[in-house]
């Protein structure tokens, strides 16, 4: 970490004799920095801090207000949750973004291996040719298509449909993330393995399988939160309002402003607060996962 | 950022009689393959054909059992005069650009203000910082609508200080603004994490070297900060570009393409290309023009990627 400090003025060959010292001025400047940092992170929190704030506030239901802050505080928007389906879709959210990650990550894991592990007939254009399938624009106009299919195969307004799309379709990225990490681990470890006879399956278990773990709890916890984040396909497919995940389901509260505009509120903090729990815990495993990915560090 | 390597890796049992080592062409390769290789073609490549076939047929409300093939007459009328095509276009650059700008320029800018050695409660900043990314999108752009309201809580506060402020979603201009706050609401975090990361890999010696060489705060900048996140960020950045061009997602949440360009236009002041195809299908139901959109996009964006494995040499296969 690029973390502490190190005084340098006294090494210098030439130091600031004129005007302030070194140290001074960087006192200056990290105030500085401090005032700018405060400010902006205030601004950022803002409308986190508003729906926390709306999701308490009694007296109506409605988004209009005379004071930014609630005249008065109440929990019966969060009461009144259990007249909704609310608990249907946290329940399909679940079912949706643990399966859909997790196959996901397990596709894109072995694809990964072949890429980093094995020589084959092209493999050297294999993800350029992925990732360029993958920019096919799929997701928003081709759902007549997709609509099409799914109609077809009886596979419309079902949660094994959605599971099916969001947890097979499109994983190229994470293909190549998951090759590139696998180029960091070094070749020398399956390779005696593969000495002391094991097949490339054991090798993909037993050697790599436990070393990629940082990578595979990013890309499930990717997949997670991007079935809990979409809205275009999830609404196509699925016209059932008790099918619906948490994010498209606690949207359709919303529609009225002037009447359940709070209630929506506390359905977005108690549908926020899980993801960011995850988030947070799962951070070191997001930045290492995306930066080693991104940067190719 | 080494991978921590716990101990000895796990032993197969066995040991007989070892395999002879892995060269030439491992067939058992394209078994691994497969998963990915069939999900490509059953969720992109056959929608994607199906798509380029329908951009080719009159396919809408009105012709939906039976429709025929029209040629370009798709192509045709979105180049044709008064279409809508050019102020869209001009739109969806605009919005790829600004944003863009915003979220890498913002992104940056903290990690440097971040990164200052002196900063001893940055862990307390980057941590809230980092918020907006951890909360669900889909969420956070209702409530953010909800804030755009024209009653909402920011023309409240703006009022508060003596400032009318407009109706934010139901204008061209204020609901562009709108936009484009909202998306880099949604995406600075993103880049204030990777270029934090990036200023933390500079090795430390050059900036003992050029304190030794009596550089100044600028020309460390100049010549050791800049080229080394820039480098490591350009990737990124055209990556950006091209996810702006269709980022679809943000303007369908917020505004939905509204308001109208003009009393009974088709399209939106806000709509983007994406957006507007989306809105063909949906709303709409021209299916055919949507798919020939489509197209278009798809040329842009795969433009875009193949420059940037090409500048950056991205997915070039580092000969082991």
């Amino acid at each position: 970490m690029a973390t502490e400090f190190r005084p340098t003025t006294a090494t210098r060959p030439t130091p600031t004799s004129v005007g302030m010292s070194h140290r001074t001025r960087q006192s200056i400047e990290v105030w500085a920095i401090r005032l700018v940092l405060i400010a902006i992170t205030l601004i950022s929190l803002f409308p986190t801090v508003y729906v926390v704030l709306y999701s308490f506030k009694g007296g109506g239901g409605s988004l209009y207000s005379s004071t930014f802050i609630p005249q008065k505080l109440t929990l019966e928007n969060y009461t009144k949750l259990f007249n909704t389906n609310f608990s249907y879709w946290v329940r399909n959210s679940v079912i949706i973004g643990f399966f859909s990650g997790a196959v996901a990550v397990l596709l894109a894991s072995f694809a990964g291996y072949a890429f980093s592990r094995m020589r084959f007939r092209g493999r050297k254009y294999g993800i350029l040719g992925l990732l360029i399938i993958q920019m096919l624009p799929t997701g928003l106009v081709a759902l007549p298509a997709l609509f099409r299919i799914y109609q077809t195969v009886g596979l419309l307004n079902s949660i094994f449909g959605l599971i099916l799309f969001f947890g097979v379709g499109g994983s190229a990225l994470s293909v190549w993330l998951m090759k590139n990490f696998m180029d960091s681990i070094p070749k020398e470890l399956d390779e005696a393995a593969s000495i002391d006879g094991a097949s490339h399956w054991q090798n993909f278990w037993l050697v790599l399988f436990p070393l990629i773990q940082p990578m595979l709890v990013a890309q499930f916890i990717f997949g997670f939160i991007g079935v809990y984040n979409e809205y275009i396909v999830t609404t196509v497919l699925l016209s059932d309002p008790t099918k619906y995940p948490l994010g498209v389901g606690v949207r359709t509260l919303s529609a009225a402003f002037a009447t359940n505009w709070t209630v929506f509120c506390a359905a977005a903090v108690l549908g926020s607060v899980p993801i960011l729990i995850i988030f947070f815990m799962a951070q070191r495993f997001l930045v290492e996962g995306l930066t080693k990915g991104a940067l190719k560090g | 950022m080494a991978v921590k390597i716990a101990g000895s890796p796990p032993r197969p049992a066995g040991g007989a009689a070892p395999t002879p080592p892995r060269r030439a062409s491992d067939r058992v390769a394209y078994i691994y393959l497969l998963p990915v290789i069939v999900a490509a073609i059953i969720f992109t490549i056959l929608p994607f054909i199906y798509t380029v076939y329908i951009a080719f047929t009159n396919y809408s409300l009105f012709h939906f059992q039976e429709f025929e093939f029209v040629g370009l007459e798709n192509f045709r009328r979105i180049f044709a005069a008064g279409s809508g095509f050019v102020p869209v276009l001009g739109w969806t650059v605009t919005w790829m650009g600004l944003s863009t700008i915003f979220n890498v320029g913002v992104g940056m800018i903290l990690a440097m203000m971040l990164n200052h050695p002196r900063l001893v409660e940055r862990n307390v900043y980057r941590t809230l910082l980092i918020i907006p990314w951890a909360l669900p999108v889909i969420l956070m752009v209702q409530v953010w609508a909800g804030i755009f309201n024209n009653q909402g809580p920011l023309n409240l506060l703006l009022s508060n200080i003596g400032i009318k402020g407009p109706n934010w979603l139901a204008q061209a201009n204020p609901a562009r603004a709108a936009l484009i706050m909202v998306n880099l609401w949604l995406s600075y975090p993103f880049f204030m994490t990777v270029c934090l990361a990036a200023l933390q890999a500079i090795p430390r010696d050059l900036y003992e070297v050029a304190d030794l060489d009596g550089a100044g705060g600028w020309a460390r900048f100049r010549y050791i900060t800049w080229p080394f996140m820039i480098a490591a960020i350009t990737p990124l950045i055209i990556t950006q570009l091209a996810f702006q061009f269709q980022n679809a997602g943000v303007i369908i949440l917020l505004t939905a393409g509204k308001p109208l360009a003009y009393p009974g236009s088709q399209y939106g002041a806000t709509d983007s290309l994406a957006s507007y195809a989306y809105n063909l299908v949906f709303s709409l139901r021209q299916y055919g023009l949507s798919a020939a959109y489509g197209i278009i996009i798809f040329v842009v964006v795969s433009s875009f990627t193949i420059f940037n494995s090409i500048a950056t040499g991205a997915f070039k296969e580092r000969e082991a």
